[in-house]
């Protein structure tokens, strides 16, 4: 598990201590078949996912119509920010693109850890903020029609 | 006298006739023109001429290995293009050509290969794909990335297919938008490079798209520890006598025509951040 933890690239290059730390919030792995929901738009965010395989779908469902994929992401990534703000519940749904597994931290252990010892909190939110900045550009270059004559 | 010494040659377009026309999207159709492409490096391109309408700069898009025809896939972005794709088989163009610098096949074999497409982008590399494919033990891994807007939109579909069938080849392909009943990869291509499964110091990039997409995609590939000097994307600029001579397609000290279209990203990378009117 540990192993599996240190690898991920959230926690790549943790010094031991805070791996330690974040080993404490682990609650263990979950493995989701294709098609499985994870996460709700609404309900409790109290978990935060780092995939370390598959790929999952954060999608949204429009009222009356079918739901709508919106980005697509994958082993290495990080499913779910909800629980590092007010009011703490998931934005968007999630659900399994292909079979896909991850490693569960409980979120309110997380956010303990980080109150209770800054430079875990610090070191982790940087992370954090790095993969954020990574979505965050891949959505705006996703939204300016890339690929459109005038690109 | 040598064709390539000759000027008027170089000038003077022979005339082909359109064998078949097969449709990729809505406004992009695949040229099949009799005659052969003289020898072309993946990545050339050639000057197709529209009697009584223009000519245009469009990339050899077929097989490297064929002698008898050449393969040029046109999507409709003006007039010139718009004549060419409504072109049927049994009409006549204008070409000349190969012209232009090709990807480093050469320089790529004994280590891994990333081949990233955006859009169109994929008709320049997809001669790349069929020369790696007819010498596969050359290359340890090798990944196509394919971006597109929507599914719709996406190039050679049926060959993606084949592709990604492979089991010595990785494919992934993504959308910006989950349109038409999608159910693969959302979101840009570049997001899917930091996952890569290389060894990067061992790899060489060939990446083709929008500018915009090309320099993303090398950020991420540098980022990912590729050496800059192993990234090569295509340039594109309105290109008219292409042999470097008239100056149209110039970028900075560059020639796209002359120079490019293939350059390693290191010679263009300060010129891609530069605004243009």
């Amino acid at each position: 598990m540990s192993e599996k933890l240190r690898s991920h690239r959230v926690a790549r290059d943790f010094d031991s201590a805070s791996l330690a730390v974040l080993e404490s919030c682990s609650l263990g792995e979950v493995a989701w078949k294709k098609g499985e929901c994870i996460l709700t738009s609404g309900d409790e965010a109290t978990r935060c996912y780092l995939l370390t395989s598959g790929d999952v779908f954060i999608q949204t469902t429009p009222p009356g119509r079918s739901p709508t994929l919106l980005q697509t992401i994958r082993g290495g990534d990080v499913l779910g920010w909800s629980w590092v703000i007010p009011p703490y519940r998931w934005a968007f749904d999630a659900c399994a693109a292909t079979d896909a597994t991850a490693i569960v931290l409980d979120a309110a252990k997380l956010l303990a850890a980080s109150e209770a010892d800054p430079r875990f909190g610090y070191t982790l939110m940087k992370r954090l903020f790095t993969l954020l900045t990574d979505r965050l550009q891949a959505t705006r270059l996703q939204l300016m029609d890339l690929y459109g004559p005038r690109a | 006298m040598d064709r390539a010494r000759d000027p008027v040659a170089l000038f003077a377009p022979e005339t082909r006739e359109v064998l078949a026309v097969r449709r990729e999207t809505a406004d992009t159709v695949t040229l099949t023109l009799a005659g052969g492409g003289r020898g072309f490096v993946p990545g050339q391109f050639a000057m197709v001429y529209a009697f009584g309408v223009g000519e245009s700069a469009i990339s050899l898009s077929g097989d490297p290995y064929r002698s008898d025809v050449v393969e040029h896939t046109v999507r409709n972005v003006g007039a010139v293009t718009a004549a060419i794709g409504a072109l049927k088989p049994g009409g006549v163009v204008g070409w000349r050509g190969p012209f232009g610098t090709g990807w480093p096949l050469v320089r790529a074999r004994g280590g891994d290969l990333v081949i990233v497409a955006g859009g169109i982008g994929l008709a320049p590399l997809r001669p790349v794909i069929l020369a790696v494919m007819a010498d596969r033990g050359a290359y340890r891994r090798v990944a196509l990335l394919v971006g597109a807007r929507r599914k719709s939109e996406l190039l050679y579909t049926e060959q993606l297919a084949e592709w990604r069938a492979r089991f010595d080849l990785e494919v992934e392909v993504t959308v910006d938008a989950a349109t038409d009943n999608w159910r693969g990869s959302v979101g840009v291509v570049t997001r899917l490079i930091p996952l890569l499964d290389v060894e990067p110091s061992r790899t060489t990039a060939m990446v083709c798209g929008p500018e915009v997409m090309m320099r993303f995609s090398a950020k991420e590939l540098l980022r990912l520890g590729v050496p800059s000097r192993n990234v090569f994307v295509s340039v594109e600029r309105n290109m008219k006598c292409a042999v470097g001579l008239c100056g149209h397609c110039q970028i900075g000290p560059l020639f796209a025509c002359h120079d490019g279209a293939v350059v390693p990203y290191d010679r263009v990378a300060g010129l891609m951040e530069v605004r243009e009117a």
